[in-house]
């Protein structure tokens, strides 16, 4: 999936697709739907999917430091009771590597995530504005 | 026609093309991101502990005071030794002194809250309990024998809180007890054929060493004394051209007292720590020893900081000294190298250390209010309270213009 592409259709299928607005975001995406007939269960667009994933590393990375602390990290790990040092050892893992997540991936993709909401919003509102300029023909 | 044209491009790309462009465009962004938000995360209060600004010190100095006071002993600790359960004890209370009493001498106006808890760890550190580990390596108590001509350098480093309490508070009742400590050690060092005292029997170290040689410095300062600066001058002297590894700059991390002769590769860890228990007795000598790791053994990447545990050339893993060995970098070497930094106004160096210890560290609000490194318990926490507010107020020597904090 394109990621920075906001109205692909495996990202918003239901979304317009502002084709005639001048935003670059309608370049049509590969049609990775084989069959575009068949009933398929509609994905959150990507941005929103990276926004939701941040928050929750946020959350966890909260638990987990809050767990370590509770648990004592470096007595836990020293204990010379392996299986105390087993138990705190996934969750030291589970930590930095949520940790190192957040402060080195989401930023960029965050931000890539916001950009790319605000030109799906941008490219909606374009297209809103076009549809509003276009006479309706009366029966 | 500009305007005709910018809107032209992206229509003519293939969508595989605008694609590939678009994941490009993502993967340049998380890289910058990768390059310029961890490091201003993490270093955000680094100036302010460089500049030894009370607002960021003092919340750490509380969790450490609050840990002193809730009680800290052998039984504290889980290495699965009891040797190495003592010596936590007594490091976690030297550094909590030490680092208590740099915070006193920068900032006058907290001496009232913190001089106590100093206090409190000079008799922790002399309690029974504390020293059992000594004992029992030795068969021998040295605090109710001084005479003893055992080393027992392990000493130096309660000896090294309780000179700082001397300098603090000159008529505290254990100031006695850290003159006749001092006296003891600069006669077994007169005595030492090779400038080295054992720790244990036939265990030596010269991080150990340069403990005893700055309890001794700092001593003769709070006392205002200076008979024993011959005696100082020669065993820095001893030191440094039998244990110091010329080509690295570092010390060799154990040696053989009896034959003056090193034992093992050098290590940063050992020779960062020296440099700050140095830097009580002599800090010229301590800026030249932590030269060797700031020139050498300084690791860096995306503004994170690092000290390797060994030389070029060598190769090992942690141990109970250097802590986890990562890619060659030693958790031990990067947090003492904190104050070395300090000591030699290399701001730089200490910013990305102290980056590293924040992300690693991961501080939080503690039981006291304040802030502490919720990955530290009461050692990292104490250690990490001296190395950050070490600096020029405790040492003999005054600062070099424009360079120190």
């Amino acid at each position: 999936m394109s990621p920075m592409s906001p109205t692909s259709p495996t990202s918003a299928p239901s979304a317009p697709n502002p084709t005639s607005a001048p935003n670059p975001t309608s370049a049509p995406s590969a049609p990775s739907a084989p069959n575009p007939t068949s009933p398929r269960r509609a994905r959150a667009p990507w941005h929103v999917r990276v926004l939701a994933a941040a928050a929750i590393l946020l959350a966890l990375h909260v638990a987990l430091a809050f767990a370590l602390d509770t648990l004592g990290l470096v007595e836990s790990l020293l204990s010379p009771s392996g299986l105390r040092a087993l138990a705190v050892l996934p969750l030291v893992l589970g930590l930095y590597a949520v940790r190192l997540a957040l402060l080195f991936v989401m930023p960029g993709l965050v931000f890539a995530a916001l950009v790319s909401a605000g030109r799906t919003w941008r490219a909606r509102r374009a297209h809103r504005a076009q549809a509003r300029q276009t006479p309706v023909p009366r029966a | 026609m500009a305007a005709e044209r910018a809107q032209e491009p992206r229509t003519h790309l293939s969508p595989r093309l605008q694609r590939l462009g678009e994941i490009t465009a993502v993967a340049a962004l998380v890289l910058a991101g990768a390059a310029t938000v961890p490091r201003l995360v993490c270093g955000r209060d680094a100036d302010a502990f460089w500049q030894s600004d009370p607002r960021v010190q003092e919340p750490l100095a509380a969790e450490v005071a609050a840990y002193v006071r809730a009680g800290v002993g052998p039984e504290s600790f889980s290495t699965g030794d009891p040797r190495f359960d003592g010596e936590w004890a007594l490091v976690t209370h030297q550094m909590a002194a030490l680092g208590l009493g740099q915070l006193i001498l920068q900032h006058p106006e907290l001496r009232a809250t913190y001089l106590p808890v100093v206090a409190l760890c000079a008799e922790r550190l002399l309690a029974p309990e504390t020293t059992a580990f000594g004992r029992a390596a030795w068969g021998e108590d040295a605090l109710r024998a001084p005479a003893t001509p055992n080393g027992h350098a392990y000493l130096g480093y309660a000896n090294l809180a309780l000179s700082m309490l001397t300098l603090l508070d000159p008529t505290h009742p254990l100031a006695g007890t850290n003159d006749r400590l001092t006296e003891a050690f600069a006669r077994r060092l007169a005595a030492a054929p090779h400038g080295m005292l054992e720790t244990y029997p036939g265990e030596a170290y010269p991080a150990d060493m340069a403990a005893v040689v700055g309890s001794i410095g700092l001593h003769d300062r709070a006392r205002r004394e200076t008979h024993r600066e011959g005696l100082l001058r020669d065993a820095t002297a001893a030191l440094t051209a039998r244990y110091l590894h010329r080509p690295s700059g570092m010390f060799h991390q154990r040696v053989d007292a009896h034959a003056g002769a090193p034992l093992g590769p050098p290590r940063a860890s050992g020779t960062a720590i020296a440099a700050y228990f140095l830097s009580f007795a002599d800090q010229d000598l301590a800026r030249r020893v932590f030269a060797g790791i700031a020139s050498h053994q300084r690791a860096r990447f995306l503004g994170f900081g690092g000290v390797r545990e060994y030389p070029d050339g060598e190769a090992g893993l942690g141990d109970i000294d250097s802590g986890p060995v990562l890619f060659g970098v030693s958790v031990s070497a990067t947090g003492f190298s904190l104050a070395g930094a300090r000591l030699t106004g290399e701001r730089a160096m200490f910013v990305d250390l102290f980056r590293t210890a924040e992300l690693f560290g991961l501080t939080g609000r503690g039981p006291a209010g304040g802030r502490r490194f919720l990955s530290g318990g009461p050692l990292g926490n104490a250690l990490l309270l001296a190395m950050m507010t070490a600096g020029p107020a405790a040492a003999p020597l005054p600062p070099a213009p424009g360079r120190l904090p």
